[in-house]
């Protein structure tokens, strides 16, 4: 909020400042500073089922991250049974940790830009390829 | 009457008129022979302190008496207050004598007393005074003063000797104070302010502030920009930074590149002028999280 500096001002106690500050110079410093607080969040843009045998799942992310993030792309770990099947690149890029629920890409610079998210999963049964098409999602984290 | 009586009466009287010569040259005789140059004052209006120079005036008594004299000073114009002049412009100043009586703008009006005795002289030192608190435009002021002496003892008061004038200067100095003020201060100094707060950074946001300037003579308002217009990342120094745009007195000032100026003449007058002074912030999307600053310089030169 800006506040009005000048509406508050004492009209006299500008006038008589000189007066009163044995300081006054031919040369004065101001610091302007200001702070961005973290702000992080990611959406699936859209989202394609190319095929349910074997899954394959293309998407776009967009993350909108101001400060290193991670992201993670969460599902139920009961619809994945084999992780060591389940591929997931964003940009291309494979993710740096995996795990039973999530695959996450670690330590992400800030952005804010729309990624393609590639999943495939090449094990399991229709219902649980069907469950993961459902249920997957993202998860931004601030470092 | 016998022409031998005439004779005695004329020898009587030539005794007398001798006798009363070598009164005369006896008598109290004080002139002023020299008036030493009048240093000119140089004058700071916003150091806040009174300037004085000494000058002194040698009085010679040329007679055998001793006497006491006064003297009188004026400036062309007298029964005002004493001030130098510069065209319209005016600063007032004191004449003192030595212990701090000050001298009347009249040649009529004797101050002082000082015993000179015959034949011997005397140097007496005098004092230039300008008081702390007054302002003129940067010059030099001048004044012609002419002097007179007075025996004031024995009475009555007599004038003696002829006048003599000298001139007196006054300097006042260009000088330009800066000050930039706001809601909040630093300790020691109400209102000054030493840093602009914006808080949580967002496009388009402004504050403003008070670019206080008093001076003796047209300034440059002189700015610099330590990151050229942006506040940058205290971290990321790589960053681009949050551009942002600086106006004051409605003009807006560049700071991409070297010192922008704005010129400037704020009344002559110990309080000064107040400018006001916005910050508006640019385009933040895409910046990243963190503290940014920037620091900005703001110089005042007189012209």
């Amino acid at each position: 909020m800006t506040r009005p500096t000048l509406a508050i001002f004492p009209a006299l106690a500008v006038a008589a400042l000189f007066a009163a500050q044995a300081g006054a110079d031919t040369s004065v410093n101001m610091q302007v500073h200001s702070s961005l607080p973290i702000s992080c969040h990611a959406d699936i843009v859209s989202s394609q089922i190319v095929s349910i045998t074997p899954l394959e799942i293309t998407a776009q992310v967009q993350q909108s991250c101001n400060t290193r993030h991670d992201l993670a792309v969460t599902f139920s770990a009961a619809s994945v049974t084999s992780p060591s099947k389940l591929i997931i690149t964003l940009d291309g890029t494979l993710p740096s940790v995996k795990l039973s629920s999530a695959q996450t890409f670690a330590n992400l610079a800030p952005t804010d830009s729309v990624k393609p998210l590639v999943i495939r999963y090449n094990a399991g049964t229709l219902a649980q390829r069907q469950q993961l098409a459902a249920t997957w999602g993202l998860t931004i984290t601030p470092r | 009457m016998s022409a031998r009586r005439i004779a005695r009466i004329v020898s009587a009287a030539l005794v007398a008129l001798m006798a009363g010569a070598g009164t005369a040259q006896a008598a109290c005789n004080v002139s002023i022979t020299s008036i030493s140059p009048i240093p000119t004052i140089s004058y700071d209006p916003f150091e806040g302190l009174t300037k004085s120079v000494n000058y002194t005036v040698d009085l010679t008594n040329s007679g055998n008496d001793s006497c006491a004299v006064g003297l009188a000073i004026a400036s062309p114009v007298q029964g005002v207050p004493r001030a130098f002049k510069n065209g319209a412009n005016e600063l007032r100043y004191t004449l003192e004598w030595p212990g701090g009586a000050v001298f009347s703008n009249n040649i009529t009006s004797p101050i002082g007393a000082v015993s000179i005795s015959g034949g011997k002289s005397k140097t007496l030192t005098f004092r230039v005074r300008l008081a702390a608190g007054l302002i003129a435009p940067a010059a030099v002021y001048t004044d012609v003063l002419t002097f007179r002496v007075y025996r004031v003892s024995p009475t009555p008061l007599v004038q003696m000797g002829t006048d003599r004038t000298a001139s007196a200067a006054g300097q006042v100095e260009a000088r330009a104070q800066v000050n930039i003020a706001g809601a909040s201060g630093a300790f020691g100094s109400p209102f000054a302010l030493a840093s602009l707060d914006f808080g949580t950074l967002a496009t388009g946001a402004s504050k403003n502030a008070i670019v206080q300037v008093r001076a003796t003579s047209p300034v440059s308002i002189n700015v610099t920009s330590a990151n050229l217009g942006r506040l940058k990342h205290s971290v990321l120094t790589g960053d681009a930074g949050v551009p942002y745009t600086l106006t004051i007195d409605g003009t807006k000032v560049t700071l991409g590149s070297t010192t922008a100026s704005l010129l400037r003449s704020p009344p002559i007058s110990l309080d000064g002028v107040n400018y006001p002074m916005s910050v508006q912030i640019g385009e933040v999307k895409g910046r990243p999280s963190g503290n940014y600053q920037d620091t900005l310089t703001v110089n005042v030169s007189p012209l």
